[in-house]
């Protein structure tokens, strides 16, 4: 009998807590495709209440047209990724293999890396405008990318560095036996071991630079805006337009969302910069 | 440009707007980071149990911890709406009175609040959950066959092991709420008054809206210093050597 109540009130617990993270989406799902009318009224339930309007949707169109916010994401966010991962690796490797002496030994340089990527954005934010203002590459991809590996690529590199510690000693011994070079070493095993850790760290910072607003609002003005100033230029002097910000707040979360179900098993170890092993 | 010394720095520590984002940004972040520990460990301790389903969890905890924070932020703005909003619908139905929740200096805080929590809660339970999973099973064992009880268990073996997860997981979570700046942004653009202007944000009024940089810079030092102070323990914890 104790056990059958615990029972329910576990389910309870679960139940409310799906509830509490499942309806604000189910909420930017239906006001996607309500009609205008029907916004300003509270209705829950598709068909029944409301009748459904897709061509809202079709605003999606315009987000995904060539030189859209939604096309500039994926230009500024996949380069930050490849550049971060093959910038990162390298160094990772190096922090996870040499010993560095002197005043800055291994555990300095990661805790400066550490302490770049929680660097407050802000904090760079200013410097880095007006550096971009004097070079003329405001509202460029390129500046939007260079800010956004001030972030990605410190954390790049203290991920990628716990994936080549892990890669057995012995097999890069024995590889440098038969007379690989440092750089072969590196290439022929260490990366081919480390690929799933790779892959994700690639994701995660992808997904990290898809996020990224403070920079992107800063940096950009119309032809490299970002998805996220996109959705905040949604609010226009007439008021909030509730439809084209759901649209374009869907269009946004989709694909991290996609991409890291993907790489589900590596997501706690890369957030917490390898210190808890999902 | 003229060269003024430290007088910036004089100035922030004599501007009580700064003083006040440091209060708000502390309360926030005091409230956010209790919330979302307890629930987040309630949480991965009820999914510890063997829960059929499991998988299906992690589905919907990974879409808010990815999603886009000021993506996030519009979608609160839909829930909180005082009109025609979910929140004060259901209030109404229950014969309440509806609530201001972005536009009442008590209740707004907290409405940002909120939104970290579902934000940044599945971290949270997916962390302590990961960690749960990979204890040793030895000293459970051991403890039942010396008769103890669930919550003995609980405080002298499971709580003292999830000591690291823990820390690790206060500390990140402590710097990324201290720096919260696109919920504030898109939710509530600081207001009502200077009820949520968090020390990012007024950073950024500062130098992106007012154009005075210099002070925007002082001001950046100021943040560089806490964030710093609370990096330093961290990087203790994740082991860096």
């Amino acid at each position: 009998m104790k056990r059958k109540i615990e029972n329910v009130v576990v389910w309870c617990v679960l139940l409310t807590t799906a509830v509490y993270f499942l309806f604000p989406v189910y909420w930017l799902i239906t006001t996607a495709i309500k009609q205008t009318k029907d916004i300003y009224t509270t209705t829950y339930i598709p068909f029944i209440q409301f009748q459904p309007d897709f061509s809202n949707l079709s605003l999606l169109l315009e987000v995904f047209s060539p030189g859209s916010p939604l096309a500039n994401s994926f230009i500024i966010a996949t380069s930050t990724a490849v550049l971060a991962v093959s910038i990162g690796s390298l160094a990772a490797y190096s922090l996870a293999r040499f010993e560095f002496k002197g005043w800055m030994k291994n555990k300095d340089i990661s805790f400066w890396f550490l302490s770049q990527r929680m660097f407050p954005g802000i904090v760079l934010a200013i410097p880095f405008f007006i550096m971009m203002k004097n070079l003329g590459l405001l509202d460029t991809h390129l500046s939007v990318i260079m800010a956004h590996l001030t972030f990605t690529l410190p954390f790049a590199v203290l991920i990628m560095r716990s994936f080549f510690l892990e890669v057995p000693r012995e097999l890069e011994d024995s590889a440098a036996v038969d007379g690989c070079s440092r750089i072969q070493t590196f290439l022929k095993i260490a990366l081919p071991i480390s690929a799933p850790g790779m892959v994700s760290t690639a994701i995660l910072s992808f997904i990290l630079s898809w996020n990224d607003f403070l920079f992107a609002t800063i940096l950009t003005l119309s032809n490299a805006q970002t998805m996220p100033v996109a959705i905040s230029a949604g609010v226009s002097p007439v008021g909030v337009m509730y439809w084209v910000i759901a649209v374009r707040a869907l269009a946004a979360i989709l694909p991290p969302w996609l991409l890291a179900l993907a790489i589900q098993r590596y997501i706690v170890r890369g957030l917490t910069f390898g210190a808890v092993k999902g | 440009m003229v060269f003024i010394g430290a007088e910036n720095f004089r100035e922030v520590l004599l501007d009580s707007r700064f003083w006040n984002a440091l209060q708000v940004t502390t309360i926030i972040a005091v409230t956010a980071l209790i919330v979302e520990l307890l629930f987040g460990l309630a949480m991965a301790l009820t999914l510890n149990r063997d829960i059929r389903g499991v998988r299906f969890f992690f589905w919907i905890f990974l879409l808010p911890m990815v999603a886009s924070p000021i993506a996030v932020s519009y979608i609160w703005h839909l829930l909180y709406s005082e009109l025609f909003g979910p929140l004060n619908d259901v209030l109404r139905i229950l014969g309440f009175r509806p609530v201001a929740w972005l536009s009442n200096e008590q209740i707004a805080p907290f409405s940002i609040v909120t939104v970290d929590v579902w934000q940044w809660t599945p971290f949270v339970i997916l962390v302590l959950y990961a960690a749960l999973q990979s204890l040793p099973k030895e000293p459970y064992e051991a403890a039942q066959i010396d008769g103890a009880s669930r919550t003995q268990i609980f405080r002298h073996i499971t709580l003292p092991l999830l000591g690291p997860a823990l820390t690790v997981v206060f500390f990140l979570r402590l710097v990324e709420v201290f720096k919260i700046f696109d919920v504030v942004y898109g939710l509530t653009g600081g207001g009502p008054g200077i009820s949520t202007q968090s020390i990012t944000y007024y950073t950024y009024n500062v130098s992106m809206k007012w154009f005075s940089l210099g002070y925007g810079s002082a001001l950046s030092y100021f943040i560089l210093i806490i964030i710093l102070a609370i990096t330093i323990p961290l990087s203790r914890i994740i082991k860096l050597g």
